[in-house]
Formats: C-alpha cells, sequence, structure tokens
C-alpha cells in the first residue's frame, strides 16, 4: 500500500485515514460517486485476474493445455486463452465449469 | 514497505497527488495501487515504468480516462472518461516495498525545464532515503 505517514513515530504527520479523510472532505457527491464507481471497476478486473491465475495454476498443476481444457468445458481455445489473460468476462456458468473441471470451487467471502 | 521508515520520504507525494484535480486524484490513486504496488519491478518491461537511472523510475500515466482504464484492464464507462491526465509519479523499488516520491502533473507544468528539476528533486530524496537505511 502506499506510505502513508504515521503518528506513532512521526506525531506530526498524518495516518493514511486522516489524510484519506482531509482530501475527501472537498469531494462533491458526485466525486464520492465516482470514486465508488472507480473502486468498483478495479475491484472487478482483481475478480478477473484472479480467476485467470487460478485457471492458470490449476492447468499447470494438472499439466493439460488451453485446447484441451477448453473442450472439457465447450468453450473455445480463445475463450480460455482470453480468460487467462484476464481479457474476459465469462458467465458465472462458464466460471463454475471451469473451475470444477479443474477440481476447483468458486467460493464468495465476505471482505 | 513500513510506513514508519518512508513516511517522510512520501510526504511531498503526498502533497502533489492531493493537488490533483479530484478525478484525476482518484484515478491515480486507483493506478498505483493496483498497478504499480500490485505488479511491482514486473512492469519495467511494459510501458508503464521508465527508467530514469540510478534507480529511481518513472510510472507513466497518459492519455484519456478511458484510454488509461482500459490499459490496465478495467472497463470504464464514465461519463467523464474523456477528461485527459498526463502524470508522471517517481518511485523506486525498495527491499520494503515502492517507494512513492514524487507525482508531476505534467499536463498543468509541462515537460522540460519544469519536470527535470522535479525529477532531481525526486533523485535527492532517493539518495537521502537509501542514505538513511
Amino acid at each position: 500500500m502506499i506510505s502513508y505517514m504515521k503518528t506513532k513515530n512521526s506525531p506530526e504527520l498524518l495516518t493514511q485515514e486522516e489524510h484519506d479523510r482531509e482530501l475527501m472532505a472537498n469531494w462533491r457527491p458526485e466525486d464520492h460517486e465516482f470514486n465508488r464507481a472507480l473502486t468498483l471497476a478495479f475491484e472487478e478486473r482483481a475478480q478477473r485476474l484472479a480467476l485467470a491465475n487460478a485457471v492458470k495454476k490449476g492447468r499447470s498443476s494438472l499439466q493439460i493445455s488451453q485446447r484441451a481444457l477448453a473442450k472439457l468445458v465447450g468453450i473455445s481455445t480463445r475463450d480460455v486463452c482470453h480468460i487467462e489473460q484476464g481479457k474476459a468476462n465469462p458467465t458465472l456458468t462458464t466460471q463454475v465449469k471451469l473451475l470444477s473441471a479443474l477440481g476447483l470451487t468458486l467460493a464468495i467471502e465476505a471482505k | 514497505m513500513p510506513e514508519s521508515s518512508s513516511a517522510k520520504y512520501t510526504r511531498e507525494y503526498l502533497r502533489q497527488e492531493a493537488d490533483l484535480p479530484v478525478l484525476i486524484q482518484q484515478v491515480v490513486r486507483l493506478l498505483v495501487i493496483n498497478i504499480l504496488i500490485s505488479v511491482g519491478p514486473a512492469l519495467a518491461k511494459t510501458s508503464w515504468l521508465k527508467p530514469l537511472g540510478r534507480g529511481l523510475w518513472e510510472f507513466r500515466i497518459g492519455g484519456s480516462v478511458h484510454s488509461v482504464l482500459k490499459k490496465a484492464g478495467v472497463e470504464s464507462t464514465f461519463a467523464s472518461g474523456s477528461q485527459k491526465l498526463l502524470i508522471r509519479v517517481f518511485c523506486a523499488f525498495e527491499a520494503e516495498g515502492v517507494l512513492l516520491i514524487g507525482c508531476y502533473n505534467k499536463m498543468k507544468f509541462g515537460g522540460g525545464r519544469p519536470q527535470s528539476l522535479a525529477i532531481t528533486k525526486a533523485r535527492k530524496v532517493l539518495l537521502t532515503f537509501r542514505g538513511g537505511q
């Protein structure tokens, strides 16, 4: 994370939370709205990358090709490639099929 | 990066980041966290990073908000996506993590001498940081 200022060792400096609070205090409602949407978009990206890594690792440990995995799941090799690159946004059904073929499950956790 | 060891060296970065227009500030913040800090030195092989020599790097953010987010792999449907930004984040990859040194608004201040001065300043901060380790 960004190395913000800490009060413990440097009492004259701000904590990360204080710094952020000061910044956000001047934001308009639309700025908050944009920040929420942007944060969500980055979270969605992180989820896509997590899926990409899981598929890549799972496929590597089973030592199967993208083509073989695609055939198992019933999607195109190009789709598998795009999913592994984090470029695709597969449906929940495809995600479950993919992970199941790799012996993995999709878990939902609270933040 | 332990905050206690790097906090005073990131002061300038934070001040400059806070001076950016709010929308740009938010985009820069999320790119720094999700791309620069998350990927780290592996970014050196990409157009995101440019070496400035002696361990100082430039994290390059340029184009419209839409294009920058697209490059980061983020879906952008934001109404304000056509807004342009040209930001240079001066940083260094230290053993403890990424040290953020400066955030230069090239759109506002231009390139040339002001940018060179900002780089020189960032280099001094990095040298001081390394000297203090």
